[in-house]
């Protein structure tokens, strides 16, 4: 008898199993499309702001679209634009899985490039493996060290972050402007920092156009961001905080640590990310930023498109990177600014936040009209 | 010129009143829409829009009344985005706040690009200024009379919106439904009143406020738009309504001295032998001391609370 009934179970759980399997791959599905849904709706957003905006549309909307995949030197160009966005991204989706609206990712990207940048010419006789390895740390623990204030603001006094993280980075905005203009800057060239000569930078790729391996750092960030989250007892706590503060704090989680690790490791990819920007980024070869990049807010759209999951967030930034060479592409060769690439992004935000709420809309809805045939 | 003497001139009553005027409109903005329970992080971003329109829109029609007009109608249309996405497509209001923002920052450039062909100002398209009120005998009175009756118009605006929030805030019957939205918007649901209408009408209302702090920034501070002009006003004026602990009358008096602060780095430089790109952190700097102190207040009195209770 008792064996009769455990192959029932066992059947049962087998049967269970399948369900609950492709009731996940239908939402995937799902997801899929609207994602792909509301991919089109911003294109033809995008038409129409052109066509608008332009007095040759059909011209301007080529360099737009196929612009970015007419030469390598472009499809590099897009992976130098994902580069910055890969890291901010992480460092967004990590916060933002542990419930933390940090905006310190700006300011630590800011710090990162500018001390890589200050550091490494000064670094010129040491072998030239060394010099990115020192430079990046430097610039991680500098980040970290900064974006642990407002963490440890918010987890002891109950600050919110946004507002201090916010300041902070105006905070470090104007301390690195002073640290450039009166210690790091070059004597031949005034408010920029000294020549990085090659040996100082990350190994290059590709010789012609300067394509380095720092793409292939920004993915790995990722794949650990991820198994950080999704593998690890540290990122189960983490996301368990996220989900419900309260609830973790009574099953025995030191909520307080979690917040201020998760900010903490938030800043610290952020301050890789510049410094991996500034040394392996083909473009730059002297710290000369003399606003804040915004590279830290757009970590904020990767997270939203990427759902906060580090891998889609590769995705997520290559398709950014994808319409930002379109746009730079087309200002080049029509009369639109590239200033439209920013309202897209808007609109991307604003559709991917409406997705999610209607299918939690739905799912209530859903739970209502049960509730209302079971008596 | 020393120090004394710079802080305690006339000069630095003038001119910190007139810093904090842009603070003053974003702190009730903020006020209002934080009220109605949505943080409207987007503030910044509808303050810039606000002052690129109202610059460009005052040099053509060469009128500083519809430049004010235009300038408030495009905050406001940036809030109703807000109001539209958080209220009816519920999404997230600080992430669309957040979207707002980098989408103003587009759209700023966007806007300045096409009517003056220059991406970094409109210097070229000076705006016609708002003027400043002048009384007969009463401004030119000694210390006070320039400092209290001789400022900008819209200071004075500034403070008869205070009023107005604060009236509308405490006595009316919308008031007592925006409050009711943010206290608790599902109990104010079930006793009839529309959250989502109501929340419109108060993003309505931040939308101007926004608008008036903006325009203030390119039509009567300077006499152009520049971009990243507003240069973090709108988060300050954030931070100052959280100081004030949503008071009206504290959260302006708050952003007054963010204001003073902001001068005080600006002005400064000229006696104090410190570089002027540290002296600009610290209107930053004394925002986040401002918020640990308050903290640390707010939680030895909730102590003192919490121990009085057991006594009892």
């Amino acid at each position: 008898m008792g064996s009769l009934l455990s192959k029932r179970f066992v059947a049962f759980r087998e049967k269970e199993k399948s369900y609950f399997k492709s009731q996940a791959s239908l939402t995937f599905v799902n997801e899929a499309i609207k994602t792909i849904l509301i991919i089109v709706l911003c294109f033809v957003a995008v038409v129409t702001i052109i066509s608008v905006a332009s007095k040759d549309p059909i011209s301007a909307l080529k360099a737009f679209f196929f612009g970015p995949f007419t030469d390598t030197y472009s499809i590099e160009q897009i992976s130098e634009e994902a580069l910055p966005l890969i890291f901010t991204g992480v460092a967004v989706c990590i916060m933002n899985k542990a419930g933390q609206c940090n905006m310190f990712v700006e300011g630590g990207f800011f710090l990162g490039a500018f001390l890589s940048a200050w550091l490494a010419p000064e670094l010129a006789g040491w072998p030239s493996a060394l010099i990115p390895l020192i430079c990046i740390v430097t610039s991680a623990l500098a980040s970290g060290l900064i974006g642990y204030l407002p963490a440890k603001m918010k987890s002891s006094l109950h600050i919110s972050e946004f507002v201090t993280s916010l300041m902070f980075n105006y905070i470090v905005f104007w301390v690195v402007m002073f640290l450039l203009h009166d210690f790091a800057s070059d004597p031949d060239v005034a408010n920029k920092t000294k020549y990085l000569e090659s040996f100082m930078k990350l190994p290059v790729l590709d010789e012609d156009t300067g394509f380095s391996i720092a793409i292939f750092v920004a993915i790995v960030v990722a794949v650990l961001g991820w198994v950080f989250i999704g593998k690890t007892v540290w990122g189960y706590r983490l996301r368990m905080t996220g989900d419900n503060e309260e609830f973790a704090r009574y099953s025995g989680i030191n909520t307080g640590r979690v917040i201020v690790s998760s900010q903490v490791i938030g800043a610290v990819i952020a301050g890789i990310g510049g410094a991996g920007l500034m040394l392996g980024g083909s473009r730059y070869y002297r710290f000369e930023w003399s606003s804040l990049p915004n590279y830290g807010f757009d970590g904020f759209v990767i997270a939203i498109m990427a759902n906060n999951n580090p891998i889609l967030s590769i995705f997520a930034s290559f398709f950014l990177g994808y319409l930002r060479v379109g746009a730079s592409k087309m200002s080049v060769l029509s009369d639109v600014p590239d200033q439209v690439v920013y309202i897209i992004q808007a609109l991307i935000i604003i559709f991917f936040g409406a997705k999610l709420a209607i299918r939690f809309v739905k799912r209530r809805k859903q739970k209502a009209s049960k509730k209302e045939v079971t008596p | 010129m020393n120090f004394f003497s710079f802080f305690f001139s006339e000069n630095f009553l003038i001119q910190s009143i007139a810093y904090a005027i842009p603070l003053i409109f974003a702190a009730l903005a903020a006020l209002i829409s934080n009220k109605a329970g949505i943080l409207s992080i987007n503030i910044e971003g509808s303050m810039s829009v606000a002052a690129v329109v109202g610059a460009l829109v005052s040099h053509f029609s060469n009128s500083w009344i519809a430049g004010l007009l235009a300038g408030c109608l495009a905050s406001i249309a940036m809030m109703m985005i807000l109001a539209f996405a958080s209220s009816t497509l519920k999404t997230d209001p600080f992430l669309t706040g957040i979207a707002l923002n980098t989408m103003a920052s587009g759209l700023a450039v966007l806007c300045l690009s096409l009517c003056t062909g220059n991406k970094g100002s409109s210097a070229e398209y000076p705006s016609v200024l708002v003027p400043n009120l002048h009384i007969p005998f009463v401004s030119d009175l000694p210390v006070i009379g320039k400092a209290f009756f001789g400022q900008n118009y819209l200071f004075y605006l500034g403070l008869v919106s205070l009023l107005i929030v604060w009236l509308v805030l405490e006595k009316t019957k919308l008031g007592a439904s925006i409050k009711g939205a943010g206290f608790n918007a599902l109990a104010e649901r079930s006793v009839g009143i529309s959250v989502t209408k109501t929340r419109y009408f108060a993003l309505a209302f931040a939308g101007l406020f926004a608008g008036l702090g903006g325009c203030y920034l390119s039509m009567a501070s300077l006499s152009f738009f520049s971009t990243g002009m507003v240069a973090g006003r709108g988060f300050i004026g954030i931070a100052a309504e959280a100081m004030g602990a949503d008071n009206p009358f504290l959260s302006v008096l708050f952003a007054y001295i963010f204001g003073a602060v902001d001068y005080f780095a600006v002005g400064a430089q000229t006696v104090l032998s410190v570089p002027y790109e540290l002296l600009n952190t610290l209107p930053y700097a004394m925002t986040i001391v401002a918020l640990v102190i308050y903290s640390l207040v707010h939680f030895s009195r909730e102590k003192k609370k919490a121990l009085g209770g057991l006594k009892a």
